[in-house]
């Protein structure tokens, strides 16, 4: 320590000064100093006994809530006289209100509880517990002691419930569900007439057709409904996001991520999740509110990376996803990555691209220049042109502008009675 | 109680830069003992305004002008009380900025008042070292010197 270090060298000069001059009373003027460094090594900190219980105000909350953190420290050894005792924070918290570095005093067997609030950012955080510095009362002397105190906390993205989400895939699950698959069997939607088979229900004979025709007996077909298996893919290369705040769109496009999953799986469709980028990180398809809840907590954890194995998007593992399935890409998408895609759209999948908008993300901090106009007019161009490849190869590109809110991207894109979702007219 | 511990290094300060120019002024170092003023007020005016770095600077400029009043043949004692005030206020300004640094402090009043008293008790004690030392005649040989500077070695390895 600094003043340690300044004591111990003037006493070493005063003793030189004093041997070399021959000064006795240079040696006398080191009384002082021996003294406070005497003092500061009979005061020295010791091993501490700390108890330190916290308790959060919520197990879970929503993204850019607050939390109160409440933290209550017993000492169980000997008196402390100067304890500093800092709550070791996660990485992307926010104090509010209070401090999490506390100083005092603590006599046997006393206690100090304090509290502060933290705005809280999506991710599943674990606060490590205390570092306990104890210093001697003159600062010569200095241990630190981490105290446990872990508590978890997972601060999901708050989605904004999505209305009525219509998928058209390729291929349907056996089972019942809600997307209609153009194939005559039980459901609700009359899809034609057909003849009559014996097994049919009476209820099935189209008596009118009968009027026509009766020779021959006519049966109503309705349109099966089933559902779907939906693979989700998130981008989580960081070089992907061209943009000043990488985590700040990250939030927003996991956000609208958890929102759509949730509405598909809502329906009744079977949901997988793979994030890309980090480790591969992907949960298997499901459905059910506990599968809901699986795909929030993955989508909960999410970070960007930089993993150089990653750096394109042709290492997707397609045996997660069954063949001829829909592929819902969330990604702002880099050029080298147009050719993957359209390749994986060659093996029969059927992909969707939600494409955040890193240009109008940026936009609104941008000052209006000249250069920027025409540097935004460029990448435009660009986005363009890629919508474009995509489409002439059949993938399903949407551009979401990110100042249009994500329920009015959903219903013009996937909603619309007249342009089947999913594309199915390239089909 | 932080405002008394504020005094109290302000009142040092200013008996400390007296005590050093009127032991310049008795040895005959009118110029030294007036060029202890400014940076006496120097030392105040950084603590005022918070000045971190600063009071290591000026606590040794202290110490050296004490080392020069030795030198020119000041009195002993007033170098002591001088080195000693020094001490203490070089002393509160790091409790003062351990307070600061904090913010959010329980116990203050006690803190800085238990940590008064402890210099209470120190410049008593320092006092009384002074006045045996000046008293008695010691004779300090080799091995005396060598040990000396072993427990200073130690206390850095600490």
């Amino acid at each position: 320590m600094r003043r340690r270090f300044i004591l111990v060298f003037l006493l070493c000069l005063f003793l030189v000064l004093g041997l070399f001059a021959q000064r006795g009373e240079l040696l006398i003027m080191m009384i002082p100093l021996l003294v406070f460094l005497g003092a500061g090594t009979l005061l020295k900190p010791k091993e501490i006994e700390l108890t330190v219980s916290r308790s959060l105000e919520a197990d879970h909350t929503s993204h850019g809530e607050t939390v109160v953190v409440k933290l209550q420290a017993t000492n169980r050894g000997s008196k402390l006289d100067e304890v500093v005792l800092l709550d070791i924070l996660p990485a992307r918290v926010e104090l509010c209100e209070g401090n999490n570095r506390l100083l005092t005093t603590l006599e046997p067997g006393e206690t100090v509880a304090w509290e502060y609030t933290l705005r809280v950012f999506r991710g599943n955080w674990r606060f490590q517990g205390l570092l306990a510095t104890v210093g001697n009362p003159f600062g010569l002397f200095r241990k630190e002691f981490l105290i446990p105190a872990g508590k978890e906390l997972s601060v999901r993205p708050e989605a904004k419930k999505l209305k009525r989400v219509v998928v058209r895939p390729r291929r349907t699950q056996f089972y019942t569900g809600t997307i209609p698959t153009r194939i005559g069997g039980s459901g609700i939607d009359f899809l034609g007439i057909r003849e009559y088979q014996p097994g049919d229900s009476h209820r099935l004979i189209n008596w009118k057709t009968m009027a026509r025709h009766p020779d021959r007996l006519y049966s109503n077909e309705f349109e099966q409904e089933r559902i779907a298996s939906i693979g989700l893919i998130f981008d989580c290369r960081r070089q992907s996001y061209p943009v000043g705040n990488q985590e700040l769109l990250l939030d927003c496009v996991s956000t609208q991520a958890a929102a759509l999953a949730d509405a598909l799986i809502s329906e009744g469709n079977r949901v997988g999740l793979l994030a890309y980028g980090d480790i591969l990180d992907w949960t298997f398809l499901g459905s059910g509110k506990v599968h809901k809840e699986r795909i929030i907590r993955a989508i909960t954890n999410i970070r960007l990376n930089d993993r150089d194995v990653f750096r394109s998007l042709d290492r997707i593992p397609t045996r997660l996803f069954p063949p001829r399935s829909q592929l819902v890409v969330f990604s702002p998408l880099q050029k080298k990555d147009l050719k993957p895609l359209i390749h994986l759209q060659a093996r029969g999948y059927q992909i969707t691209i939600i494409s955040p908008n890193p240009i109008s993300f940026e936009w609104n901090d941008q000052p209006d220049t000249e250069d920027f106009r025409m540097a935004d007019r460029i990448l435009r161009m660009e986005r363009k042109l890629m919508d474009r490849k995509l489409n002439r190869s059949g993938i399903h590109f949407i551009d979401w502008d990110m100042n249009v809110p994500f329920h009015r991207i959903v219903d013009r894109h996937f909603n619309r009675r007249s342009r089947p979702a999913f594309n199915l007219s390239k089909l | 109680m932080m405002n008394i511990s504020y005094t109290v290094a302000t009142v040092c300060l200013v008996l400390n830069t007296l005590v050093l120019a009127l032991a310049h002024f008795m040895a005959n170092a009118p110029v030294w003992a007036f060029s202890v003023i400014p940076v006496g007020l120097l030392w105040w005016y950084g603590q005022k305004r918070n000045w971190k770095g600063l009071t290591h600077v000026v606590f040794l400029i202290y110490v050296a002008q004490s080392v020069h009043g030795i030198f020119l043949g000041a009195s002993l004692v007033l170098m002591s009380i001088s080195l000693t005030a020094s001490l203490l206020v070089w002393d509160l300004d790091f409790l003062h900025l351990r307070l600061q640094r904090a913010e959010h402090v329980i116990n203050r009043d006690e803190i800085v008042q238990r940590h008064l008293k402890r210099w209470q008790n120190m410049a008593v004690l320092t006092f009384m070292l002074v006045a045996v030392a000046l008293s008695a005649e010691f004779e300090l040989d080799f091995v005396w010197i060598v040990l000396i500077a072993l427990v200073l070695a130690s206390f850095l390895g600490k």
